[in-house]
C-alpha cells in the first residue's frame, strides 16, 4: 500500500524543521508539500483513494484557505480510516484545541517548535494505526 | 256442439217416446193449464215442448199462439242453462228480457214463471209455465202449484208412453178423470168445482179441510148447501160477483166472504175462480175456484194494519230521528224527523234510493257516516255520541245514534237501520256540570293554602293542588292515604285530638302542627278544619306556616342582635341631655372605653373631652338642639387610662320623644382608623415626594407600550414634559438599534408580574440618547392602574463606562493573540532551527540556509514587539480619554 506524507505550511522554515525530523527518525513515504489549505485540496480532489495511506500535518494559519477551512472541506471528501491529521499550532490556546475534538481525523495537536521526540511518537501512533508493513 | 247436439237428441227420443211430436192437443192438459192459470191468476199458462231449436205448445191457455211472435227468449234460456224454475217478476226490469218479441209486442208479457219439465232420465223436454200482462209475485203456494202441475205433467207423458206401448189402449175419459181428480188432489190447494148442469159443488181434500171436513176426497153438496153456509151478509154480493163473471168470457173473479165451518165458526174463504167450461151458447158449464182461508191473514193484515199506523205514529211522532239505508248507502226509508233535518241541512227532500252519502254533508262527515255505516254492514251493533247539524235551529243539538245491520232471509246483511236519540240536554247538562267541576277544580288547584276533605276514618278524600307545592305530594299520592301519617311525628297526638273536637262539631281555627315534605323536612301548618255531619266529612284548610315562622324567628333574632349590640357591640350608645350631661350609657364603655357605665350617668360629657376639641363640642351641641338633623363629629376622648382616644359620634336629636328625652349619641372608637389614615397620608407624602423630586421616572404604559402616565421626574432624568410623552409610544423614542430586545422583554411583562430590562438608549429632550434601566410591574388586573408600570433610572454613565472597559477588553485579546500566535511563530521557528544546530545535524550545505531562517526570524520578533508597543500606547491612551 502507498504511503503519503502531507505537509500543509505556509511557512517554509517549519517545513525545512518538519522535514528534517520526519527523516531523522526514519518516518519513511513520498513527502508532498502545500502552501496552503486549497492547494492540498487540489491534489486530494484529483488523486484521493482508499488505496492509499495519508498521514497530514496541517498548520492552521495560512493565507486563502486555512487550516480550520481545509478541515472542512476534507470531512466531506475523505475517510478517517486510511487517513490521519497531526494539527500544528504555534498557539497553545484551548479554544484552538476544542474545535477539533471530536473530529475522527484528527489524531493528535502538536505545538511548534517540532522536536524529534514529537515525531518519533508521531510514528507509533501511524504504525498503530496503519501497521507496520506500510513503512516501507 | 257435439254435446248440444247429443242433447237435442236425447230431447226428441223423449218426445217421440211419449208420442208427442205432432200429437193432437189434449183436453186433458188444457185442464191442467187452465187450472194452472186460475191458481197463479195469470191469464196465460203454457205447455211448451221443445225439440231441436222448435217450440210447440201442446197446451195453451189464455193465448192464441198462432198470433204470437216467434222467437221468445225464455224458454230457450230455462233449456239452454237448465233452470229448473225460473220467475221473472217484472219483465220490464230484467235486461235479459226486456226486449224479448213476447214483451215487446204480442201477448205483452210482463210477468213470466216457468218450471222446466225434465224426465225421470233428466232431460228436459219441456216448460209450464204462467205468463201476464201485468208484473206480479209469485206467493210460495202458487209456486208450489206449478211445481205439482209440473211433475203431473210430466207424470201424465210418462203414462201417455205405457199407453202407447199397450198397442193404444183407448184410455178411458173416465180414467182420466180420475187422473185429473187425482191431480188436484196432489196440489195441496182448496180447489172447488161446480158443475152448474147438475149444481152440485165438489171440493177436493184440502177445500173440505178448508171448511172442517175431515172426509177425503170430494164432498159433493148441493149449491143450496154451499149458499147456507156463506154469511148472510156476504151471500148477495158473492154471488153478484159470481154472476158478473160469467159474460166476460175468460175473466178470473176473485171474492172474499165468510163462511161457516163445522164448529160454526166464522172464516174468511178467498174464492178466486172462472168458467172451465162453456156450452155452445155460451152458458157456463163448469165454474172451477180455488179456495183459501184468509181468516188468520185478514186478522194479521189487519193487526198489521193498526201496528203499522201505531208505528208509523210511533215513527213520524217522534222527534228522534230513524232511517235505513242499504248496502250501498242508500236511503230504504226514514221517518219525517230525518226528513226535515235532513231539508234543513240539503234544503231539499231525500227520496229512497238516493244515496244517504251526499258530498253536501261535507267530506269529513261523509268519510265518518260511511265508515259507521260500514261498521254495522259489517254485523257490527253500535252507538256514537254526534253533534248534529241543523242550520235551522241556533242552538247545537246532539244526538246518541244507535246503528244496527238488517239481515235478509239468509242471514245476508241488507242495509242499516239508524236511530238517534236526541240527547241535548243531557250532553248540555254535562258540559255544565262538568265545566262547574273544572271551575271549582280551578279555584281549588288555584288556591295557594290546602283545600282538603277527610272522611271520619282521617283518609284524605279530595286535595288541591297546592298539596305538591306545600308537601311535596301529587294529590293522586294522598287521596286515600291517612292524613296523620303525613304529620310530624311530634305533633300526631295534638292532631289526633283535634280531629276529635272537629268531628264532635267544634269548628277549629288556626290550630298549628307541623307536617312532613315528601323530601323530609318539617313544614309548620296552620289549619282550619270543621264537620259536616250530614255528609261525614271534615273540611279542612291549611295555610303554609313557614314564613310566618320565619318571621317570628327574624324578630326574636333581631331582638336578639339589638341586645347583642347594646351589650356586646362596639359601639356605645348614649343619651344626654340639653347641657350634655349623660341620662344613659350603654353598657358596651366597659369594653371600649374601660369604664362602667354607671359612672357616666350624672357626669357632664365636656369633661372627657380634649380641650382642643372642647369648642367644636360645644358649638356642634348647640346645633343639633336647634336642627332635628343627625350631625357626625369626631374629637378626642379620655379613657380610663387617660389616654386620648379618637372617637366618632352620630348624635340625633331625640329630645321631644316622650319616652327618651335627649340626643341620642352612636359612638364609635376610630382611634385605629385615625392611626392607618394618618399612615397613609404620610406614606402618600413620601410616594409623592419620590415621584416628583426623585431621580427615578415613573410611568405606566397600556398593553400596546403606550404611556398612559408619566411621572414629573422626566423633567429631569429626559429633559420631557411628561405631557409631551403621554399618549406616544415608547418604541417612537428608543433607539431602533434596541427595539427588538426591548420588544422581546416588553412583551415577558405581560405574562410575568416583573420583569427587568436591559439598559437601552431613549431620546432625551435634546435629542441625544440616554440609557434607561427599567423594571417593569404588571398591574393590569389592578383597575386603578390598569397598565404596566415601570420605574427607570438613567444609567448613561454606567453604561458608558462598560463599554469603555470592553473596548480595553478588546484591545488586551489583541494583544495577547499577538503573544499566542504573531510572537510565538518567530520565536517557535527559532527554538527548531537552534535545536538543529545543537544536535548538530546540518549539512554544510544547509549552514547559510539555517543562519538566514535565524536572522529572518528575528526580524520577525523586533517587527512584533514594535507593533506591541504601538497598540499599549493606543490603550493608555483610551484611559487617558476617561
Amino acid at each position: 500500500m502507498k504511503y503519503e506524507l502531507i505537509l500543509v505550511e505556509d511557512d517554509p522554515i517549519f517545513t525545512f524543521l518538519l522535514e528534517k525530523a520526519i527523516k531523522g527518525v526514519g518516518l519513511a513515504g513520498t513527502i508532498l508539500n502545500f502552501a496552503n489549505g486549497l492547494q492540498a485540496i487540489e491534489y486530494f480532489k484529483h488523486n484521493y483513494t482508499l488505496e492509499h495511506n495519508y498521514v497530514i500535518f496541517l498548520d492552521l494559519n495560512m493565507p486563502i484557505m486555512d487550516g480550520y477551512e481545509f478541515m472542512d472541506v476534507f470531512n466531506e471528501m475523505a475517510k478517517s480510516k486510511n487517513t490521519m491529521v497531526f494539527i500544528l499550532t504555534s498557539s497553545r490556546s484551548q479554544n484552538d484545541m476544542d474545535i477539533f475534538e471530536h473530529n475522527p481525523f484528527v489524531s493528535r495537536y502538536i505545538t511548534k517548535p517540532i522536536s524529534e521526540a514529537t515525531i518519533k511518537s508521531l510514528k507509533e501512533l501511524i504504525e498503530e494505526k496503519f501497521g507496520n508493513q506500510t513503512i516501507v | 256442439m257435439k254435446r248440444n247436439k247429443n242433447k237435442g237428441r236425447a230431447r226428441q227420443n223423449i218426445l217421440e217416446s211419449y208420442g208427442l211430436l205432432d200429437s193432437p192437443k189434449e183436453k186433458l192438459y188444457d185442464d191442467i193449464t187452465s187450472l194452472a192459470a186460475s191458481i197463479c191468476n195469470a191469464e196465460i199458462c203454457l205447455i211448451t215442448l221443445v225439440r231441436d231449436t222448435k217450440e210447440f205448445y201442446t197446451s195453451h191457455f189464455g193465448i192464441t199462439i198462432d198470433k204470437a211472435p216467434e222467437g221468445t227468449a225464455f224458454f230457450q234460456y230455462m233449456f239452454t242453462n237448465k233452470i229448473q224454475e225460473l220467475i221473472v217478476t217484472d219483465t220490464t226490469n230484467d235486461p235479459k228480457f226486456i226486449k224479448d218479441p213476447w214483451v215487446e209486442s204480442h201477448p205483452n208479457i210482463n210477468f213470466f214463471a216457468g218450471v222446466l219439465l225434465m224426465s225421470p232420465t233428466d232431460t228436459p223436454f219441456g216448460v209450464l209455465s204462467v205468463m201476464d200482462s201485468k208484473p206480479q209475485e209469485l206467493k210460495s203456494y202458487q209456486r208450489k202449484a206449478l211445481h205439482t202441475l209440473a211433475q203431473q205433467i210430466i207424470q201424465l207423458f210418462e203414462l201417455r208412453k205405457t199407453t202407447i206401448r199397450l198397442e193404444k189402449t183407448k184410455v178411458a175419459l173416465k180414467s182420466k178423470e180420475e187422473l185429473l181428480n187425482s191431480i188436484l188432489e196432489s196440489i195441496e190447494i182448496g180447489v172447488w168445482k161446480w158443475e152448474k148442469t147438475s149444481d152440485f159443488i165438489q171440493l177436493n181434500t184440502e177445500g173440505a179441510k178448508i171448511i172442517g171436513k175431515s172426509t177425503k176426497g170430494y164432498k159433493q153438496l148441493t149449491r143450496e148447501d154451499w149458499n147456507s153456509r156463506i154469511h148472510p151478509h156476504d151471500l148477495e154480493q158473492t154471488l153478484n160477483k159470481l154472476e158478473n163473471c160469467f159474460p166476460n168470457k175468460n175473466e178470473a173473479y176473485t171474492i172474499s166472504y165468510r163462511i161457516f165451518d163445522q164448529q160454526k165458526d166464522i172464516i174468511w174463504i178467498e174464492e178466486t175462480g172462472k168458467v172451465l167450461k162453456w156450452s155452445e151458447n155460451l152458458q157456463p158449464v163448469i165454474v172451477q175456484a180455488t179456495l183459501f182461508n184468509i181468516t188468520e191473514e185478514l186478522q194479521n193484515a189487519a193487526k198489521l194494519e193498526i201496528t203499522k199506523r201505531n208505528q208509523e205514529a210511533l215513527i213520524n211522532g217522534t222527534k228522534d230521528l230513524l232511517w235505513s239505508v242499504d248496502t250501498q248507502y242508500n236511503f230504504i226509508i226514514a221517518n219525517k224527523a230525518f226528513e226535515q233535518m235532513i231539508k234543513a241541512n240539503l234544503g231539499r227532500k231525500l227520496y229512497p234510493g238516493e244515496s244517504a252519502l251526499q258530498k253536501e254533508f261535507g267530506k269529513e262527515n261523509l268519510i265518518k257516516w260511511k265508515s259507521y255505516y260500514d261498521r254495522a254492514l259489517r254485523g257490527e251493533q253500535f252507538s256514537i255520541k254526534e253533534k248534529l247539524e241543523d242550520p235551522s235551529n241556533p242552538e247545537t243539538a246532539y244526538g246518541l245514534i244507535s246503528l244496527s245491520p238488517i239481515y235478509g232471509n239468509s242471514n245476508e246483511p241488507l242495509g242499516v237501520s239508524c236511530f238517534s236519540k236526541d240527547i241535548t240536554e243531557e250532553v248540555l247538562l254535562q258540559q255544565v256540570t262538568l265545566k262547574a267541576k273544572e271551575e271549582t277544580d280551578k279555584i281549588l288547584n288555584t288556591s295557594l293554602d290546602i283545600i282538603c276533605t277527610v272522611d271520619r276514618n282521617g283518609h284524605f278524600l279530595t286535595i288541591n293542588k297546592a298539596c305538591f307545592r306545600i308537601w311535596g305530594y301529587t294529590p293522586q299520592e294522598l287521596i286515600g292515604k291517612k292524613y296523620i301519617d303525613f304529620v310530624f311525628p311530634d305533633d300526631k297526638n295534638a292532631s289526633l285530638e283535634i280531629e276529635k273536637l272537629v268531628v264532635r262539631g267544634e269548628k277549629i281555627r288556626y290550630f298549628e302542627n307541623r307536617y312532613l315534605h315528601k323530601t323530609n323536612y318539617v313544614v309548620p301548618m296552620i289549619w282550619s278544619a270543621n264537620w259536616d255531619e250530614d255528609e261525614e266529612i271534615m273540611y279542612c284548610v291549611a295555610r303554609d306556616n313557614t314564613e310566618i315562622k320565619i318571621a317570628a324567628e327574624q324578630l326574636a333574632n333581631s331582638e336578639l342582635r339589638f341586645k347583642a349590640l347594646v351589650q356586646e357591640g362596639n359601639e356605645m350608645i348614649g343619651i344626654i341631655d340639653e347641657n350634655a350631661n349623660y341620662i344613659y350609657v350603654s353598657p358596651t364603655t366597659t369594653k371600649i372605653l374601660n369604664i362602667d357605665p354607671d359612672t357616666f350617668v350624672g357626669t357632664n360629657a365636656l369633661e372627657y373631652i380634649h380641650p382642643d376639641d372642647q369648642k367644636m363640642i360645644q358649638s356642634k351641641l348647640l346645633e343639633i338642639i336647634d336642627n332635628k338633623k343627625p350631625i357626625t363629629v369626631s374629637f378626642r376622648f379620655k379613657n380610663k387610662e387617660g389616654e386620648w382616644l379618637w372617637l366618632e359620634t352620630i348624635a340625633t336629636n331625640k329630645l321631644d320623644e316622650p319616652h327618651i328625652k335627649g340626643i341620642v349619641l352612636n359612638t364609635r372608637d376610630i382611634t385605629e382608623r385615625k392611626r392607618v389614615t394618618e399612615q397613609l397620608a404620610r406614606s402618600e407624602r413620601r410616594f409623592k415626594t419620590l415621584v416628583q423630586e426623585g431621580t427615578e421616572l415613573i410611568a405606566i404604559f397600556d398593553q400596546e407600550a403606550n404611556f398612559t402616565y408619566v411621572s414629573p421626574t422626566s423633567n429631569r432624568t429626559l429633559n420631557i414634559q411628561p405631557e409631551l410623552l403621554v399618549g406616544t409610544n415608547a418604541f417612537e423614542h428608543i433607539h431602533p438599534d434596541d427595539h427588538e430586545e426591548v420588544y422581546a422583554q416588553f412583551l415577558e411583562t405581560l405574562q410575568k408580574p416583573q420583569v427587568y430590562i436591559h439598559p437601552f438608549r431613549f431620546k432625551n429632550g435634546n435629542g441625544e440618547w440616554t440609557w434607561l434601566e427599567t423594571i417593569a410591574t404588571n398591574k393590569t388586573e389592578e383597575p386603578t392602574i390598569n397598565g404596566i408600570v415601570v420605574n427607570t433610572r438613567d444609567v448613561t454613565d454606567r453604561v458608558l463606562h462598560l463599554k469603555e472597559i470592553e473596548e480595553q477588553n478588546k484591545v488586551l485579546r489583541e494583544i495577547s493573540w499577538n503573544q499566542s500566535h504573531v510572537v510565538r511563530a518567530p520565536v517557535a521557528r527559532l527554538m527548531g532551527l537552534i535545536n538543529l544546530l545543537k544536535e548538530d545535524a546540518i549539512e554544510t550545505e544547509e549552514k547559510e540556509k539555517v543562519f538566514n531562517f535565524i536572522i529572518s526570524s528575528a526580524e520577525e520578533i523586533d517587527n512584533i514587539i514594535k507593533n506591541n508597543v504601538e497598540q499599549t500606547t493606543r490603550l493608555t491612551d483610551l484611559e487617558n480619554l476617561k
